[in-house]
């Protein structure tokens, strides 16, 4: 088959009625999803998972995908509104996103970041379109040390954005590996850290985890003071960032697709991941870093481009080898599978409806979400504008059955408050929430490709020096960790976090 | 004592030593195994030194640090711990009691309780609110969504 064929059939599929309004519904419950802090994709996506055994598989996984991309784009609205990410990968966007809309650029903020989304996730369309299978065939060429070293520096990267103490971030990575190790071990088969606890089997889940740390805590913080709530309104002919915004942009916004996309191929990569490093990248690149954190509008169109492309990368091992990269992922596989369709190379012939189906809606999901995140910024306004006291029992109700319909377990929800503690309690010391989900995330993952590196190389640790990939990322990782201790490094890191806090 | 500058960092370093020390624990328990072939209980006894590390340098930089106290005292003044632990219990027992009452009906109690207890709303808004929102949640993730919601009481 040619690109024409797949192209007609495609389109043939997501234009169908049913589909097309699959793909919005998908979209606006996404995009609702990203702008109510507290519940985000994976949740979501457990709560709507039960509605899509009936319809047609191409029309489950098109409406749980626009539930995914949406909540991208809805969750920078909160970012750059409240300075309250919707979800986890629009963290960054709080950083300059929030300041743009104090110094009275909200509309710029959302627009830009609609516009570097739309162009970003259709771009990451394109290129798993296009570059779908030998994309997987490069994939597929990397081995336990090269993927154990780039999740290390990613890791490394994120801690390096750390505000304050990076000994903090590091400590808390570490303690979420130890978290992501609870279980099972997949290898000797032995029960770790479960305590006796059945439940634990399994390991600890990961959406209670995030649900606790992102949105009970949260409540909580919130609920400790009064605190009178900014929400920065803008008219529609606002929106529409300014020439000096888009020529100030479109490096970040190419940048961030490119760099997105790729990152989101890679197992444990994804939005969060992709953000923060697009943020470092370009702060490093910008001529004025000690805007960033102050409003830079670089520091928003990279980041929200990088998410919403790796969107699309993320779909890239999904669809072409079977192995979901990230949670969101693990659940559209179950989706898929429930459906009768295995993920995978043979996915192409056999199922070429779903999987080109899929694909095009993805364009036409982006379409929805651009109308859905412009003009009806206003509607979403008003939802944030809703008082305080209404919204967060309403939140935490979310939370509640989000988290108990994953698994239909009373203690999932136990994990999530105790998780909502720990949270609580971390932005009280000093330590941030986003290494620990992410190292959590990579965790199992980074566990067993160190131990598969060194039953490679017989306990040797030379085997991540030999190879150029990994010894690329670990040299990286160690100029990462390094800099900081340079203390004229260490008092421009210090100089900033300062500055920003 | 004398030359911690900031408590909190202090304290919560001192927790951290404790878990990197049961990790540590559960590690050498589950066994090492050998470089060539690490075993399960590699990664947690890694981590749990880590942990235990990364403290002791929280503490030193507290103890070699000019002065930083008063930026940690801000955090925890003026919080209204009761709304904070009201929440927090409220969310136990609805965990405890959800199974037993069913969905309906712990929904509504809670959402009661954080409307009006929490949230300060007054009597006719609280039950409005907390009643409409348990029934609008029952229709739509019970009855259109299909999720499977434990019916307690009422099944």
């Amino acid at each position: 088959m040619d690109i024409f064929e797949y192209v007609h059939i495609g389109l043939s599929v997501a234009l169908q009625p049913g589909n097309i309004f699959f793909c919005f519904m998908g979209v606006l419950i996404g995009t609702l999803i990203g702008v109510l802090p507290g519940i985000g994709p994976v949740g979501a996506m457990a709560l709507l998972m039960p509605i899509t055994f009936k319809s047609p598989p191409e029309s489950a996984i098109i409406m749980l995908a626009g539930i995914y991309y949406g909540s991208m784009y809805g969750g920078s609205t909160t970012s750059i509104l409240l300075n309250i990410p919707g979800e986890a990968a629009s963290v960054v966007s709080c950083l300059d996103g929030y300041q743009m809309a104090r110094k009275g650029k909200a509309g710029p903020a959302l627009g830009i970041a609609a516009f570097g989304s739309f162009i970003a996730g259709t771009l990451s369309v394109l290129g798993l379109m296009l570059l779908a299978p030998p994309l997987a065939d490069v994939a597929l060429k990397f081995g336990p040390p090269e993927y154990f070293t780039l999740m290390i520096l990613g890791l490394t990267i994120l801690i390096y954005l750390a505000y304050g103490s990076m000994v903090k971030a590091l400590l808390i990575a570490t303690f979420g590996i130890v978290l992501g190790a609870i279980g099972t071990d997949e290898i000797a088969s032995t029960e770790r850290m479960t305590f006796g606890n059945n439940n634990l089997l399994d390991g600890v889940g990961f959406t209670p985890v995030v649900m606790g740390l992102f949105g009970i805590a949260e409540v909580l913080s919130n609920l400790e003071r009064e605190v009178k709530r900014e929400v920065f309104s803008t008219s529609l002919k606002d929106l529409f960032p300014s020439l000096a915004d888009w020529r100030a942009s479109a490096g970040p916004i190419a940048r961030g697709s490119l760099l997105g996309f790729f990152l989101g191929i890679l197992p444990g990569g994804g939005g969060v991941i992709a953000s923060f490093t697009t943020y470092a990248i370009e702060k490093r690149l910008s001529k004025h870093p000690e805007q960033f954190g102050q409003g830079a509008i670089e520091g928003l169109a990279g980041p929200e481009s990088a998410n919403n492309a790796a969107t699309g990368g993320a779909f890239v091992p999904l669809l072409t080898l079977g192995i979901p990269p990230n949670v969101v992922m693990a659940m559209l596989l179950g989706a898929f599978m429930i459906h009768g369709i295995q993920p995978g190379p043979l996915m192409i012939k056999e199922h070429a409806d779903v999987f080109w189906g899929v694909i095009f809606s993805m364009y036409l999901g982006n379409v929805f979400l651009l109308i859905l995140n412009l003009p009806l910024i206003g509607m979403w306004v008003q939802v944030l504008k809703v008082p305080y006291k209404v919204l967060f029992p309403l939140i935490i109700l979310f939370c509640l059955i989000g988290v108990y319909t994953v698994n239909n377990n009373v203690f999932d929800i136990y994990t999530m408050i105790a998780f909502g503690v720990l949270g609580y309690l971390m932005k009280k010391f000093g330590y941030e929430g986003a290494p620990l989900v992410l190292a959590f995330v990579l965790g199992p993952l980074l566990e067993l490709n160190l131990r598969k590196s060194l039953i490679m190389s017989q306990g040797s640790f030379a085997i991540f020096f030999t190879r150029p990939i990994a010894m690329a990322a670990l040299i990286l990782t160690l100029v990462l960790l390094i800099t900081p201790l340079i203390p004229s490094f260490r008092k421009k890191r210090e100089a900033i976090a300062k500055e920003e806090q | 004592m004398l030359f911690v500058k900031d408590k909190g960092d202090f304290c919560s370093s001192l927790f951290w030593m404790a878990v990197g020390a049961l990790i540590v624990y559960e590690g050498c328990s589950l066994g090492w195994g050998a470089l060539r072939n690490p075993g399960p209980g590699f990664i947690f006894i890694l981590a749990g030194v880590l942990i235990i590390g990364f403290a002791l340098v929280v503490i030193v930089q507290d103890v070699l640090r000019k002065s930083s106290a008063e930026k940690r005292t801000s955090v925890w003044s003026d919080i209204n711990w009761k709304r904070i632990i009201s929440v927090l219990i409220s969310l136990i027992v609805f965990g405890y009691c959800f199974e037993y009452l069913g969905f309906i009906i712990c929904t509504a109690i809670l959402l009661l309780f954080l409307f009006k207890y929490v949230g300060s709303m007054g009597w006719l808004a609280a039950v409005a609110g907390a009643a409409g929102s348990a029934v609008a949640a029952y229709v739509i993730f019970y009855v259109l969504l299909m999720c499977q919601l434990p019916a307690g009481l009422l099944g």
